[in-house]
């Protein structure tokens, strides 16, 4: 009996039914989807049927943005971390910087240490964040008077240098390097400041902000915080908060700060600055 | 994906879900739906071989056959639960292969409910009653207690009932899948933490199940060697004079289903290769690394 030849012969009705129906199955549905449901779709405009059978395969013309008004574009910083910038930063001459710092003593304090909560300690500070920093005031993508004026008046080579001379001095900032990270802090940890530190808070999109600002890990153009000023911290992440600093390059500083409350701001600052968890954040 | 991605997926309507055409999304969608042919070929099949098997030992009458099959057996027991199971999950997949329906459950909680119904419930379970069925024969060692393996198919059936009714219900709420933290101070999200509570529940009650299949097991390996009965082969009640050669092999279904493959899915596919659309750029993480060690 010809149902009992080989599977794959013609005579043998069992795979002419097998490839009949699934063809005819096939049929159907493409028809039903790349014809009926394109030309019908309740949305939009009936489409031609060579539209409807485009637009089914994901071929349209309208694949591009819409004509609406886009604001301006607007970079965050002139500075991309590219090996070039990077060999630059790196070839800074600490000696040539030690003389441009001479400029910085009035504000930044006798040897780059800050007395002052206004004013950031530049001692120990990563260079790559010194120079990332100058080149913003200097094309005014950060803005504080006196620092746009004197970026304006420092080479790209001297905004190396000057980093370099910072870098290099012990007397501030630690450095990143042999710092450790504190392992075994949670998202249960009743220290606000020390949650957000070491554990950040996931369900407000906020990473620690150890992971780039340390100790114990770092993110290039971060600059190290501990020890830093802490009126001087809190006044940042409040500028980030406003959109008054917009220049992190990924905006990733204005999104954790507008997420954070101004009681978690001064705590964080005060963490950072004094080394030490400080009062709790009342509610929280 | 952020909030702009979305507005503009919004807008292109021709994309269905997995950056499919909406053709190719509605051509997989139907013959999705065909699977519901095997299906319930399979759940009459298994249920008029449990009917047949019924009246045979005397059970008379419309529903008389379900009282009447062996069901301290853990094989019988596993087969109806897991039909049970099979039939709750069958419904919920309509609506996950439906080509509008979807869209309201889409990367939802109902979807990993759903699977843990159909795996973990209805396929689960048979492989507990195939263990208890193949362990002796290949120990050697009878099983102790058929009783405590009945109680533990009833107790995955109940666990796995009560931790997918309420995750289901949890997804149409709106819960979202592949989420590790939920805060539920905010209000959305409070609404289902009951749901979530009783699904805990019910994986405790999943977790002494599994237990117990370990201590069954362990214990009968325990147990005096003793020689079992050989399997036995169910006969057919009408047993095939002859099968067709179409029937009796995979080769001519293997062709056809590569052949459904490549037009369902090797446009699908092929696309990623050649839209413009589609393409990441690629950014260098390496290089800069190494370039910024070098710089210090």
């Amino acid at each position: 009996m010809a149902r009992d030849r080989g599977p794959f012969k013609l005579d043998n009705p069992w795979p002419r039914f097998a490839w009949w129906s699934t063809a005819g199955l096939l049929a159907i549905s493409l028809i039903l989807g790349f014809i009926v449901l394109g030309r019908e779709q309740q949305n939009g405009p009936t489409l031609g049927t060579w539209a409807a059978i485009c637009r089914a395969l994901g071929v349209t013309a309208d694949v591009g943005p819409a004509g609406e008004p886009q604001p301006p574009l607007r970079t965050p910083s002139r500075i991309a971390w590219t090996s070039a910038t990077l060999t630059q930063i790196g070839a800074g001459n600490a000696e040539h910087g030690a003389f441009v710092a001479l400029n910085c003593t009035a504000c930044h304090g006798e040897k780059g240490v800050s007395q002052a909560g206004l004013y950031p300690t530049l001692a120990g500070m990563d260079g790559i964040a010194i120079y990332k920093q100058l080149d913003d005031f200097r094309a005014s993508k950060r803005s504080w008077g006196a620092m746009n004026a004197i970026a304006q008046a420092l080479s790209a080579q001297d905004s190396a240098d000057v980093g370099a001379y910072f870098a290099s001095r012990t007397n501030g900032l630690p450095p990143f390097v042999g710092e450790r990270f504190q392992a075994g802090h949670t998202l249960r940890e009743d220290n606000p400041a020390v949650r957000l530190v070491f554990a950040g808070d996931p369900a407000r999109g906020i990473p620690p902000c150890a992971a780039c600002h340390g100790p114990g890990d770092h993110k290039l153009g971060a600059p190290q915080l501990k020890t830093q000023q802490p009126a001087y911290i809190e006044r940042q992440l409040a500028a980030f908060a406003q959109g008054f600093r917009q220049n992190d390059i990924n905006e990733q500083m204005r999104t954790i700060a507008a997420q954070l409350t101004p009681d978690e701001m001064r705590v964080v600052a005060e963490f950072y600055g004094t080394g030490a968890a400080v009062a709790q954040v009342a509610g929280r | 994906m952020g909030l702009g991605s979305i507005r503009r997926r919004d807008r292109i309507i021709c994309w269905a879900d997995p950056e499919h055409g909406s053709g190719f999304k509605f051509v997989q969608s139907f013959l999705t739906f065909l699977v519901a042919l095997p299906t319930l070929l399979t759940v009459f099949s298994i249920s008029a071989t449990l009917e047949i098997a019924g009246r045979h030992r005397g059970g008379r009458g419309l529903l008389g056959w379900i009282g009447a099959l062996p069901w301290n057996e853990p094989m019988v027991l596993a087969v109806g639960l897991s039909l049970v199971m099979l039939g709750l999950g069958g419904f919920g997949g309509l609506i996950n292969m439906s080509y509008a329906m979807n869209s309201m459950i889409h990367n939802s909680s109902w979807v990993t409910a759903h699977f843990h119904l159909i795996f973990g419930g209805a396929a689960v379970i048979m492989y507990f009653a195939i263990a208890y069925e193949m362990w002796p024969r290949i120990t050697g060692k009878p099983l102790r207690s058929k009783r405590l393996a009945c109680w533990q198919l009833w107790l995955w059936f109940w666990g796995m009932l009560i931790t997918t009714i309420p995750w289901h219900i949890a997804g149409l709420m709106g819960q979202p899948r592949r989420i590790a933290i939920f805060d539920y101070n905010i209000p959305l999200v409070a609404r289902t933490a009951a749901l979530v509570i009783t699904s805990v529940i019910g994986g405790l009650v999943l977790l002494i199940a599994a237990t117990l299949l370990i201590i069954i097991l362990v214990r009968s390996h325990l147990g005096e060697r003793a020689l079992t009965q050989p399997l036995r082969y169910a006969l057919a009640v009408n047993p095939p004079q002859q099968v067709p050669a179409a029937l009796n092999g995979f080769a001519l279904w293997n062709a056809v289903l590569l052949a459904v493959m490549v037009v369902t899915y090797g446009y699908p596919i092929g696309q990623f290769f050649f839209l413009k659309s589609h393409s990441v750029p690629a950014v260098q993480v390496t290089s800069q690394e190494s370039a910024s060690m070098g710089a210090r």
